[in-house]
């Protein structure tokens, strides 16, 4: 017989957790189907696809006039305005490219907290978003960081590569430190083809959140944060005396909880919440906090579309 | 202070014993709980702060520590009862005597006056403050303490409660020397005597009280005088025929006007008479009945108002006499030959008469008594003796010398009122000549010439015995009636106790029965049919009842009737005393104050705990203390 391990304010239990094998059901699909990726910026994709991109080509969408100039198809030239103004002006088309969406899932032991685990939050996220990129013929990448390394899926496209996404991601387990910054690094390093980085995490990084999202700022990276709070570590239900156990370290911390002690945790949150907001504002960094207690089907079809990542 | 639960050194060693489970459950309750969260450092930028308040915190815990502590300490004190000191001059002591004689039944008020007197007693028991020790004893024939000198409440309702009617009438002077023991060299001292009556006090109680300071109060109890009682029952066997019996009944109107009663008696349970009576106000009328024949043993008066009429006391109505037993007698008598006395001892059928001459005389082992005509026994007999004539013969043994021979003497004194003379008529028997006997200090004189004593009765070494002075032939008194009397007479003296002849005892009155030999064990069944064993010893079983009615010891093969009857000193009047007179003033009565909850000191000390525990509760919860 095996008897449940119960730890407050954690979920270790395995028995406890829903299984993973239930990601997506079939009607959350259908669902997804119908959303496409949108990005503020333009790409350079390797391939056509259905996403617009600044580089002029075969495409059939009108972009822009510029001069004619030595070596230029001048299949190109519009003799229309050449009629008009006596220069030879080249027609320019936008071309349509395929677009690199890298989801960067944290995996620290902090993202086993929750009901339900933040973890499998991600989870249910990342792969919902990986499948609305591969239906829109985006190419899509996954990373597990976690203790300062990157374990990834390699990009890949197509619709039918949804089950290789799911099975990347169900193996994945909340364990280790964080260390956000150096997997970042190793990330980006490992993908120089730049695109739109989705970052699922509760950003509880002991050196902070600057730094993981400067690197991928700083690495081109079209940025968007997706924060996962549990409800208990925003009101935690918490009285008397306790020995804090931090789920990531296991360190310990002993504290006498009172009603004061809350409000200044709860002020600090606020604090801390304040000064993301600030920064992801002031950089440019799309933030998203997003609440586990709310379904994962209603937090992709409307706090991410009404956040602008799904068109 | 004094601890009246536990002991001071049984508080202690609860104290310590409670104190320390209190630390060890307080430092279970300061384990703390491992809480999982997800960013400690975000607690620690919290738990930096705080840490100059630590000490506070510390503080704060001890404080808990503290409370919870002398919520214990007060707890347990609590158990020990601590009370002020008895000897304190602040205390105040009281004894509550009431009385609950047989005329405290009387129903002139409702339900009766012992009812009435007990709740006036509640009264001031509620009324008692917090500092008054009082003790509540029930007075009858004797005192009986029904509770400790104490201020609990509930040791009071129960002393109360406990307090029962008696049959016996009540001795307020022992009553009050009683009181004046207890209250002897105690603070605030008084007592409250609640009776139906209030007879001048002897002096020694009276003493007795003012030497210990006893302030006394007294409650009437009572409020009229409407009965009509059997005063007096008494039945007798006919010391000449005992086969018939003599019956007195005697009945008091107490009430302030006549009354007519039917009056019924019955012989072992069937009525053999009923009369009806007219009595006048405060009269007592006699009525003898003086042939009761064919009753055994018991024998029941029950008087009944005739029309509608009050009675305040039942229980003096019905009256109970038990017929005294006839015993067989062995009588030894030594005569060389003498007509007139062997003639006279044949009258009683129930006695069985041994004639000896003097030198067949061997002993009277086995008599109930003997006689000697003209003999003189060679050693003291074991058994009562009648010496007739012992001056003829001059060898042996005689209880009285004699002296000069008398000519002609006369009883010219003669001690009526001994049972010898009992129905006798000798002041004119004519002797010839007489014998005078010479007695020792302790004989009594029952018929003297004015030269000597003739008849004498004494005792020797424990044994009854009577002399005559004169030979029967010489006189004319074996012509005459008295002379059978005198002669049964003397043997009944000898044989018959007088206890035996009673036929009924007072309640509370103490009687001693021979038993046969070999009888170990004797059941006492009382009227109400309770059965209770009595001790035996040295083959004499003592009774003492309590109840009026019939009352009944049986043994192994044999059983003895008795009848107790109220005793007489309780049938006066049954009109409420007033007030009570002590050394020429009115004792006052109590003040009842109005019922105040005295609560004890312990009650207060829970109270605080609660207190405390409320707060430390309240404190707890709210995260103040910890």
């Amino acid at each position: 017989m095996r008897w449940p391990i119960r730890v407050r304010g954690a979920h270790t239990d395995p028995a406890d957790a829903p299984g993973d094998d239930d990601l997506f059901d079939e009607a959350f699909q259908k669902r997804l189907e119908y959303l496409a990726l949108v990005s503020r910026r333009v790409f350079r994709g390797r391939t056509r696809a259905e996403r617009r991109s600044r580089k002029t080509g075969t495409g059939v969408e009108f972009a822009d006039y510029r001069r004619y100039a030595a070596g230029d198809d001048y299949r190109q030239i519009d003799w229309n305005v050449y009629g008009r103004i006596g220069r030879l002006m080249l027609r320019l088309y936008e071309e349509e490219e395929d677009l690199s969406v890298y989801i960067l899932l944290d995996c620290s032991g902090s993202m086993a907290f929750g009901r339900p685990p933040k973890l499998r939050y991600g989870k249910q996220l990342a792969a919902a978003l990986a499948y609305v990129a591969l239906n829109n013929l985006d190419r899509v990448s996954i990373t597990a960081l976690r203790d300062g390394s990157a374990e990834r899926l390699a990009p890949t496209r197509g619709r039918n590569r949804i089950f290789t996404v799911f099975e990347f991601l169900r193996p994945l387990q909340a364990d280790g430190g964080t260390h956000l910054a150096d997997a970042i690094s190793t990330f980006a390093a490992q993908n120089k083809r730049r695109g739109v980085a989705i970052l699922i995490s509760d950003l509880y990084d002991p050196l902070g959140f600057e730094e993981p999202i400067n690197a991928l700022r700083f690495a081109r990276f079209e940025t968007h944060i997706l924060r996962l709070v549990s409800p208990d570590e925003a009101e935690p239900n918490l009285h008397g005396e306790l020995e804090l156990v931090d789920s990531e370290t296991g360190l310990t911390r002993q504290v006498t909880v009172t009603p004061a002690l809350l409000a200044r945790y709860r002020a600090a949150q606020a604090e801390r919440d304040q000064r993301l907001e600030a920064f992801c504002g002031e950089k440019q960094v799309g933030l998203s906090t997003l609440d586990i207690s709310v379904p994962p089907e209603e937090a992709i079809l409307n706090v991410l579309r009404h956040g602008g990542l799904l068109a | 202070m004094q601890f009246t639960g536990l002991t001071l050194s049984q508080v202690l060693m609860t104290l310590g014993a409670a104190g320390g489970v209190t630390l060890l459950l307080y430092l279970l309750r300061t384990r703390r709980r491992r809480v999982q969260v997800p960013f400690i450092p975000l607690w620690e930028s919290l738990l930096r702060d705080r840490r100059s308040s630590r000490l506070f915190q510390s503080l704060r815990h001890l404080i808990s520590l503290l409370l919870a502590l002398l919520v214990v300490a007060l707890l347990t004190f609590a158990l020990g009862d601590p009370r002020d000191r008895e000897d304190s001059p602040d205390v105040a002591h009281q004894v509550l005597l009431i009385d609950a004689s047989v005329t405290m039944g009387a129903t002139d008020v409702e339900p009766n006056r012992l009812q009435v007197a007990v709740d006036q007693a509640r009264r001031l028991v509620a009324g008692a403050g917090a500092r008054q020790r009082i003790l509540i004893a029930q007075v009858d024939a004797s005192v009986t303490p029904l509770s400790p000198m104490t201020d609990d409440p509930r040791l009071l309702d129960e002393a109360l409660d406990a307090v029962a009617l008696s049959d016996s009438g009540a001795d307020h002077g022992r009553a009050l020397e009683f009181a004046a023991a207890v209250l002897a060299g105690r603070s605030g001292a008084s007592a409250v005597l609640l009776s139906d009556r209030a007879e001048p006090l002897p002096e020694g109680p009276a003493v007795a009280l003012a030497d210990a300071g006893v302030d006394l109060r007294f409650v009437p109890i009572g409020r009229r005088s409407e009965n009509v009682a059997i005063s007096a029952f008494a039945v007798r066997r006919y010391p000449l025929d005992k086969n018939r019996s003599e019956l007195l009944v005697e009945l008091h109107n107490g009430s302030d006007h006549a009354e007519r009663v039917e009056l019924t008696l019955r012989g072992d349970g069937q009525t053999i008479d009923v009369q009806t009576l007219e009595l006048e106000a405060g009269a007592r009328v006699r009525r003898v009945y003086d042939d009761v024949t064919g009753v055994r043993s018991e024998l029941e008066a029950e008087l009944r108002a005739a029309e509608a009429g009050h009675d305040d006391l039942p229980i003096d109505d019905r009256a109970h006499a038990v017929v005294p037993e006839r015993k067989a007698m062995r009588v030894l008598c030594v005569t060389a030959g003498n007509r007139y006395l062997e003639a006279a001892l044949l009258l009683d059928e129930y006695m069985q008469v041994d004639v000896v001459t003097p030198a067949e005389y061997a002993g009277a082992a086995g008599y109930d008594a003997v006689i000697f005509d003209a003999a003189r026994p060679p050693e003291p007999p074991t058994v009562p003796a009648l010496y007739i004539d012992p001056g003829a013969v001059a060898d042996g043994h005689t209880p009285l010398e004699t002296r000069a021979s008398l000519e002609r003497p006369f009883f010219d004194r003669l001690r009526r009122k001994h049972p010898l003379l009992r129905f006798t008529a000798m002041a004119d028997v004519n002797i010839a000549s007489a014998d005078a006997l010479v007695t020792v200090p302790g004989d009594v004189v029952v018929a003297a010439d004015r030269r000597g004593a003739l008849v004498v009765a004494g005792e020797r070494e424990g044994l009854r015995f009577v002399a005559l002075g004169f030979d029967l032939r010489d006189t004319d008194l074996p012509l005459r009636v008295a002379w059978p009397l005198l002669l049964l007479n003397t043997i009944e003296w000898f044989t018959v106790d007088e206890q035996e002849q009673r036929s009924s005892l007072d309640v509370g009155e103490s009687t001693t029965i021979e038993l046969p030999a070999g009888v170990e064990q004797v059941t006492h069944m009382a009227p109400d049919a309770s059965e209770r064993t009595l001790p035996v010893r040295d083959g004499r079983v003592t009774l003492t009842p309590e109840r009026v009615g019939f009352h009944e010891l049986r043994w192994p093969g044999g059983r003895r009737a008795l009848a107790a009857a109220l005793d007489g000193s309780t049938l006066r009047p049954l009109a409420p005393a007033e007030a009570m007179v002590v050394a020429g003033r009115a004792v006052p009565p109590p003040t009842v104050p109005e019922p105040a909850p005295a609560r004890p000191p312990w009650a207060w000390l829970a109270l605080v705990a609660f207190a405390l525990l409320a707060i430390e509760w309240l404190t707890f919860h709210r995260r103040w203390t910890v």
